[in-house]
């Protein structure tokens, strides 16, 4: 493939390393993944947590940046590459899945930035008044954060949110790598720091060895097999055609091998530190952790955080640091997710960034609108209190539980059964120092799709018995919501995806 | 005159003794450890019921969650508490655990229900977990290390 005009470059190599963890560091990893491993055996569920890691994470991540360096084009154009229009059909159904990610992604980030201002003061407050819930008061942080998010101040900062990341975005991959060079080392100091001070609380090692002393009797049950295997393709960003398109952006020769291992442990080593800074603080406190990244970030930790000792100061001090720790973790995301349709709209359209932009934060800001949405539809706060966190918990167990495995399962498919992955692998093999073994084909032919077909079958066979979200105590909200949420991720994306692909062509490109 | 100002000193006691009424507080019903706040696993500790409005702490039964919101979370009913509201607990199991009382309402009322968590110690060096936590960081930092320090070297390209 020739390469358009508008495409950049990484400017060196650990730049790109940097944007790409950046990418793969999420919220997720600072509050969910400690808390997953103890929901599934805590030291117990490192065994298929390392075993996921090498057996799918790593070579997943090897196609995936493999693919980006080969055809130096985002995740449609590369699926067309290997299988023509069927299979960027399948890139672009990745993408509207990552898209609709993106836009609750930001509004979960506004909710972020508005829990940073309230750490300022009013989050450490004992308790809130209520005045959009039939509750009229509840005890902070939870009170703050539900009174905050039945305002309208979230979609004020929705389009700061966005404003930021198309201020990084617009200058191209250059600006991404700029950005994440600050960003990145900053998050380790703070991860850092909160791991200190949580160790050095009042039994706080305990609280380490909590997160390591196994019950190897949670091993047997299958759970905690689909538990890791799902974590680790969530935390490494597979399946969105992110990585694919960071890749895109590297020279031929980058050695894709060394790459995938880098970021991949990287992202690993920090989450590994963040489950070791939260749990020492946990035990301390005696605060139950609970494997919800929503309910760890708003309520489990700022609880956590509002009983350090030390005074008012202390607790602010610490409570804007963790804040800001999760804004520079969600941004340093938020930016790969909206480059990825960015670089693809690029490659199918042949239209310079700066024209593409303005659609992209149009529709963006939109969507993330409908997240924030402050309409209380649950005044008595049993399930999820106002129709945009509704919308954002319904649209993620679709968009993001089956849309990243679909995308993976696809890449694999379409990769081992039709291009051949012996073709990638001597191309990766060219410029590795590490060679790929045969293995990587037997893995992504049939190990890597009959895990993922697994998990999705189990999952979806579950939606069978209680269709998601149908049970909620939300009234008449409940028969609308769960339903027209799969609808919009399935049928509006498999819609979109379909007029895309059809929509133009790369074959002169191919051909030259 | 003074009659007044007996008068006025009269109103000024009445407003005090009313406004003791007003500042003081009632008793919040809770739960407490009468040893140490962060108990031992296998060691003998003792649970103290306390609700100043509850007429009989008998009638409390104590339940303790460990492993809350995990997959293999699992209760332990205690026996229950004695007229001073005490329970004797031996904790199973090291880590947060979850202690709920409840007593039937007075008068068909709502059941009264306390809770509170307690982080139960290890006191001793978990070995395995400990073994599980060096192998782990010996994979992650072991192995980012060496790709990195790997990296460093000249670079050698493979032609197939």
């Amino acid at each position: 493939m020739t390469d358009t005009p508008q495409r950049g470059q990484w400017n060196s190599r650990i730049g790109f390393i940097m944007a790409a963890a950046g990418s793969a560091i999420g919220l997720g990893n600072i509050v969910f993944f400690g808390a997953n491993a103890y929901k599934y055996g805590a030291g117990a569920f490192y065994l298929p947590y390392l075993i996921a890691l090498f057996v799918v994470g790593v070579p997943v991540m090897i196609l995936e940046l493999g693919l980006g360096g080969l055809t130096r084009r985002a995740l449609p154009a590369s699926l067309h590459y290997l299988e023509g229009k069927f299979g960027e059909f399948w890139g672009w159904f990745s993408l509207a899945s990552a898209f609709l990610v993106t836009m609750y992604y930001i509004a979960l980030l506004s909710w972020v930035f508005g829990m940073l201002i309230g750490a300022f003061g009013p989050l450490w407050a004992p308790e809130q008044a209520l005045t959009a819930f039939s509750v009229d008061k509840l005890a902070n942080p939870t009170g703050y954060f539900f009174h905050m998010i039945s305002g309208w101040s979230p979609l004020l900062f929705v389009v700061l949110i966005w404003a930021v990341n198309l201020w990084i975005i617009v200058k191209g991959v250059s600006q991404i790598e700029f950005i994440n060079r600050i960003f990145l080392p900053l998050m380790w100091l703070f991860i850092l720091l909160l791991i200190v001070r949580g160790i050095t609380l009042p039994q706080g090692l305990e609280g380490l060895y909590l997160l390591f002393t196994p019950d190897f009797g949670a091993m047997k049950d299958i759970e905690i097999w689909k538990g890791a295997f799902s974590q680790i393709f969530f935390t490494l960003s597979l399946g969105f055609g992110v990585m694919t398109a960071y890749a895109s952006y590297l020279p031929k020769d980058a050695d894709q091998v060394s790459n995938s291992l880098i970021i991949s442990l990287m992202n690993c080593c920090f989450e590994f530190l963040a489950g070791i800074a939260i749990f020492t603080m946990l035990f301390s406190f005696s605060i139950v952790p609970k494997a919800s990244s929503l309910s760890m970030s708003f309520f489990v930790i700022p609880q956590g955080i509002a009983n350090m000792p030390g005074g008012p100061l202390v607790v602010k001090c610490f409570g804007i640091m963790f804040f800001v720790l999760l804004l520079l973790a969600g941004i340093s995301s938020s930016v790969s997710l909206v480059e990825a349709p960015i670089s693809a709209l690029i490659d199918k359209f042949k239209v310079p960034r700066r024209k593409i932009i303005p659609f992209i934060a149009g529709v963006g800001i939109l969507g993330s609108s409908a997240f924030a949405l402050p309409t209380v539809i649950d005044p008595g706060l049993n399930a999820t209190g106002t129709l945009g966190l509704t919308l954002l918990d319904l649209i993620d167990h679709w968009a993001f539980s089956y849309g990243l495995l679909i995308g993976g399962l696809t890449e694999c498919i379409l990769l081992g059964w039709f291009f051949g992955s012996h073709k990638l692998r001597a191309h990766v093999n060219k410029h590795s120092r590490m060679r790929l073994p045969v293995i990587f084909d037997l893995l992504v032919k049939y190990v890597i799709p009959a895990i993922l077909l697994f998990i999705l079958v189990s999952s979806a066979l579950q939606e069978f018995k209680v269709f998601y979200g149908s049970d909620y105590p939300i009234g008449q909200w409940a028969t609308l919501l769960p339903a027209l949420c799969f609808l919009i991720w399935a049928g509006g994306g498999a819609l979109i995806s379909l007029v895309l692909t059809l929509k133009g062509s790369y074959e002169e490109e191919i051909t030259s | 005159m003074k009659k007044y100002l007996l008068v006025l000193l009269w109103q000024c006691l009445i407003l005090f003794m009313g406004s003791i009424g007003v500042f003081a507080t009632e008793e919040i019903p809770a739960l407490g450890l009468s040893g140490e706040p962060y108990p031992l696993v296998n060691t003998p500790t003792q649970i103290m019921i306390s609700h100043a409005s509850y007429p009989d702490l008998k009638r409390f039964e104590v339940v303790v969650t460990y492993r809350a919101n995990s997959s293999t979370s699992y209760q332990e009913t205690l026996p229950a508490p004695n007229e001073d509201g005490y329970v004797a607990w031996t904790p199973k199991e090291a880590g947060i655990a979850i202690l709920k009382a409840t007593a039937p309402g007075i008068d068909a009322k709502d059941p009264v229900s306390i809770e509170k968590n307690v982080s139960v110690r290890f006191g001793t060096f978990p070995a395995t977990g400990m073994l599980i936590f060096a192998l782990a960081s010996l994979i992650l930092f072991g192995g980012l290390v060496l790709m990195i320090y790997n990296n460093t070297k000249p670079a050698i390209t493979n032609e197939d």
